[in-house]
């Protein structure tokens, strides 16, 4: 009875983590882009929905190239550097262009006039998306398919692509952590966030610094739609979901902060599984309540010490 | 002439701050703006390092109209600055904010870091026992070596220091004064320094500019003769 | 397509072409758009509708305007049982979630006998709910002899099914009836699939076959799916010749086949108001005005791709049959086998009653 109990938690603790490693991505990429560069971007959800939506075209396409030529474990490899490599640099593209066209007039904004612009162009990209992708869902299963799954105790069956999306962003992880403790632009970065006037003052180039910024945080949105897509599915409304989720990760764990983001990923993504398992009820409501306990009890949220 | 500020004027929502403002600062010259808080001195300062909007005026540095480029250009024309609230990144150490002054430069790879920090050391002996302690941990005078050491590292044509005696206790004053002495001897670069008490620049500055409600009111060729504010204000109003 | 059809023959009465403006109903303003449509811009009808929401936002204001309405894909019983009681301008041309979840529950009384425990999973909202209550009010009602074990009801648009499965799979139900469809199917199914949660559970998917076109590959064989009706390309039997010419001109203009099941209900949209514009004509010799179109819609029956479609006199509602099948893909396309089709009288009310008092008295 102990040891049913034990093991059925097991898939709820793979589930949570591979939600927080999603949500991670997700949030990271808002968190630095606002806490640095002072940019509050609605918008940002829509590059992991943009994101999975590329990743199934390039999985398909992928597939379609190599899929009778290669092995499995072959096939597997050029589709995760495809998911890796192809979709980030893609996302970054049509990131940087929106960013000079459309991004840059809002830059000077109030924050709510921020949100405001930018929910708009959440509207346009949905609509884009749809224009492109149709308004059917899309896949892209290939990788998920690939790798297989394994049989859990208890003799559940459970999928590798989660636990192996989980793993990378770990790597993600350590690799942003290092970028920001240890190399020049990432102090260069943290210097932006506190004070980007005398940053320009000692000669650095803020805004390619910016720019710079601004790409790693929608490249890591996009890479966390092309870890979720192959376990899933995309269907343009699922942006809005995404904005909330983000946000949330935003709120729950403190502007501007890695720690925070993971932190709060961790306990939005151990709440919602756990918490649609045992009350479904209140699987929408459990991401708001816990959004509104973190800010009656720290409303700097857990690691910021900016005010939401 | 290094820098040459024309016919400026500026306002901060609607007040003007500045109103006609005309100086210039010679090579190797060393150069005070004197005045009360709010006269204008500071945004002098961030009018050179194009920090401010300008309505109308140039800014000339080394021959070149630099009114409209931006700041780190500015700095890597050759303009060093040290903000009067120093302005340090509070999360990287003393040193990193030092460095941080070359990170920007175009020929970074040619510069020893080492090498300017020791001539900044130099000047500062005593920043050695904090170098690697974040700034925001630093005292007062500590930060204002900091601040100050930026400005110098990346060997400018022109160091801007604004009010660099605020706050500070009156041993840590003198030694400041002996740093900018040294500077001013030893760097071959020209001073332009931004100050409220005339004692803090007298025997430093070659050349003084008396500032009042953002107008340059006056211009002392030989402030060594200036025995004090009030001496200064009497000269200034015609008394 | 259908209207392109219709007018490249000369139109209804092979006279009149119709002129067709296509709106999104996916707005806000859906109350605002209809108003606007009704009232300015006079269109003789407004045909269209897919979510409950907008169903049950527009049919009163129909009834309000008097302007000849036919909902074509919308499920919710509660259209008239409760949003419209007395309808007057306002038809449904497609079957209501009574032939899909009543249909379901009849499947396990009549053909999966050996099913003994029950779980649902549902969309948090009108449409999902009014499924689940059918289909758990049928098994009351119809005193089928199984246990339900779990009632999922996930939010609309939902990006993560992980911990449902889980639940599912724990509580390891031996039959699934849900109505999900769109985005949160495939997503239900790829996570299923994932986590291998039909290995010895069979779901029952009363509308969603749309998911043989979205993700073929996320179809094992041997799943149990309607369509909201008998609306499947392939599979099924004895299908008449309007189907198999539908279904190759769908083909062959939109290079995909009509898996889901809203191209069939949009024939019969249209053609219910063909088709009684025709009637109409034909039995007076005068083309009809609002309330002889009206007039020809009650009691209106035609044949369709999926067979014979009628409105029975006294209501505004067309019923269907029931259908189901087992996904397989042994054939050329995938397609439904061993259907199991279930007589639309079985699974709707009496014309006068509403199906709640239906069945809460059988």
């Amino acid at each position: 009875m102990v040891i049913e109990l034990i093991t059925q938690q097991i898939p709820l603790v793979l589930n949570a983590l591979f939600l927080a490693s999603v949500l991670f991505l997700l949030g990271t990429g808002l968190s630095i882009i606002y806490g640095m560069l002072n940019f509050l971007n609605l918008a940002h959800a829509a590059f992991l929905v943009l994101g999975a939506y590329v990743a199934s075209t390039v999985v398909t396409q992928i597939v379609g190239v190599f899929g009778d030529t290669l092995g499995t474990s072959g096939l597997f490899i050029i589709l995760v550097l495809g998911l890796l490599i192809i979709v980030p640099f893609i996302i970054a593209m049509v990131g940087l262009t929106m960013e000079q066209t459309i991004f840059k007039p809002i830059y000077g904004l109030e924050d709510d006039y921020q949100l405001l612009a930018t929910f708009g162009v959440i509207l346009m990209m949905e609509d884009g998306m749809k224009f492109i992708w149709g308004g059917q869902p899309v896949t892209a299963s290939a990788p998920s398919e690939l790798l297989g799954s394994i049989s859990l105790l208890g003799g559940s069956t459970y999928p590798l692509w989660p636990i192996f999306g989980t793993v990378l962003t770990m790597v993600i992880g350590i690799v942003l952590y290092y970028f920001f403790e240890e190399t020049r632009l990432g102090k260069i970065t943290l210097a932006m966030a506190e004070d980007d006037e005398i940053v320009g003052v000692t000669g650095i180039n803020t805004r390619l610094v910016h720019l710079q910024v601004y790409v790693i945080g929608i490249t890591l949105a996009a890479l966390g739609g092309a870890l979720f897509i192959p376990n899933a599915s995309m269907t343009s409304g699922l942006a809005l979901q995404f904005v909330i989720l983000a946000f949330a990760v935003l709120v729950i764990g403190g502007l501007g902060s890695l720690k925070g983001a993971i932190a709060a990923s961790l306990l939005i993504g151990f709440t919602r599984s756990f918490g649609s398992y045992y009350i479904p009820q209140l699987e929408l409501a459990i991401v708001f309540i816990l959004m509104a306990a973190v800010m009656l009890i720290k409303p700097t949220g857990l690691f910021g010490d900016i005010k939401a | 002439m290094l820098l040459t500020l024309e016919n400026v004027r500026a306002r901060i929502e609607g007040v003007p701050v500045l109103r006609e403002v005309d100086l210039s600062v010679g090579t190797a010259e060393s150069v005070a703006i004197v005045g009360r808080n709010g006269a204008g001195k500071t945004s002098t300062f961030r009018t050179v390092m194009g920090l401010r909007d300008l309505d109308q005026g140039t800014v000339t540095f080394s021959g070149e109209n630099i009114t409209d480029s931006s700041t780190p250009n500015r700095k890597r024309l050759g303009i060093g600055f040290a903000p009067e609230d120093r302005q340090l990144i509070s999360k990287l150490t003393a040193r990193e904010n030092i460095e941080m002054s070359l990170w920007g430069s175009d020929d970074e790879l040619e510069v020893d870091f080492d090498e300017r920090l020791e001539m900044a050391l130099e000047i500062f002996p005593m920043m050695s026992e904090f170098l690697d302690r974040a700034a925001g941990k630093l005292s007062g005078g500590q930060q204002q070596m900091v601040a100050v050491s930026r400005a110098l590292v990346s060997k400018p044509d022109l160091v801007l220091l604004d009010e660099p005696f605020e706050g500070l206790a009156p041993s840590i004053k003198k030694d400041l004064r002996k740093s900018i002495s040294i500077i001013r001897n030893e760097l071959g670069a020209s001073l332009f320094i931004a100050e409220s008490q005339l004692s803090h620049v007298k025997g430093v500055v070659d050349r003084l500019y008396v500032i009042e409600r953002g107008e340059i009111i006056a211009e002392i060729d030989d402030p060594a003769t200036v025995e004090s504010n009030d001496e200064l204000m009497r000269m200034v109003s015609g008394g | 397509m259908v209207v392109d059809k219709i007018n490249e023959a000369g139109g209804i009465l092979g006279e009149r072409e119709i002129s067709l403006d296509e709106y999104d109903e996916n707005t806000e303003e859906v109350a605002q758009l209809y108003r606007r449509l009704a009232t300015q811009d006079d269109y003789d009808i407004i045909i269209g509708f897919v979510s409950s929401a907008n169903a049950l936002t527009v049919g009163p204001i129909a009834e309000e305007l008097q302007q000849p309405t036919i909902i074509w894909d919308t499920g919710t019983t509660e259209l008239f049982d409760d949003a419209v009681t007395d309808p007057q301008y306002l038809f449904r041309t497609c079957a209501s979630s009574s032939t899909d979840a009543v249909g379901a529950a009849l499947v396990l009384e009549n053909a999966l006998t050996d099913i003994e425990t029950v779980a649902g999973v549902n969309q948090d909202y009108a449409y999902g709910r009014n499924n689940w209550n059918l289909f758990s009010q049928a098994v009351e009602a119809f005193d089928i002899d199984v246990d339900i074990v779990e009632a999922r009801f996930p939010p609309f648009g939902n990006e993560d099914f992980s911990s449902t499965v889980s639940a599912l799979n724990d509580s390891n139900p031996d039959f699934i009836f849900s109505s999900l469809w769109g985005g949160d199917l495939v997503n239900f199914m790829t996570q299923a699939n994932d986590r291998g949660l039909f290995d010895d559970t069979l779901p029952c998917f009363s509308g969603g076959t749309h998911i043989f076109r979205d993700a073929p590959d996320q179809v094992p064989d041997g799943l149990l799916f309607g369509a909201r009706g008998p609306h499947v390309p392939y599979g099924g039997f004895g299908w008449n010749s309007l189907h198999d010419n539908f279904v190759s001109s769908f083909e062959s203009r939109y290079g995909e086949s009509p898996y889901a099941h809203g191209a069939f209900h949009a024939w019969q949209g249209i053609y219910a108001y063909v088709n009684a514009i025709e009637n109409a004509f034909n039995a007076s010799g005068v083309y009809p005005d609002n309330d002889a179109l009206v007039k020809s819609l009650e009691g209106l029956g035609f044949d369709t791709p999926s067979g014979f479609l009628n409105i029975p006199e006294g209501s505004h509602n067309a019923i269907e049959p029931s259908f189901w099948g087992l996904s397989d893909s042994s054939g050329e396309n995938l397609a439904l086998t061993d259907s199991i089709w279930i007589a639309k009288e079985q699974v709707n009310p009496p014309v006068e009653q509403t199906t709640e008092e239906w069945l809460g008295n059988i």
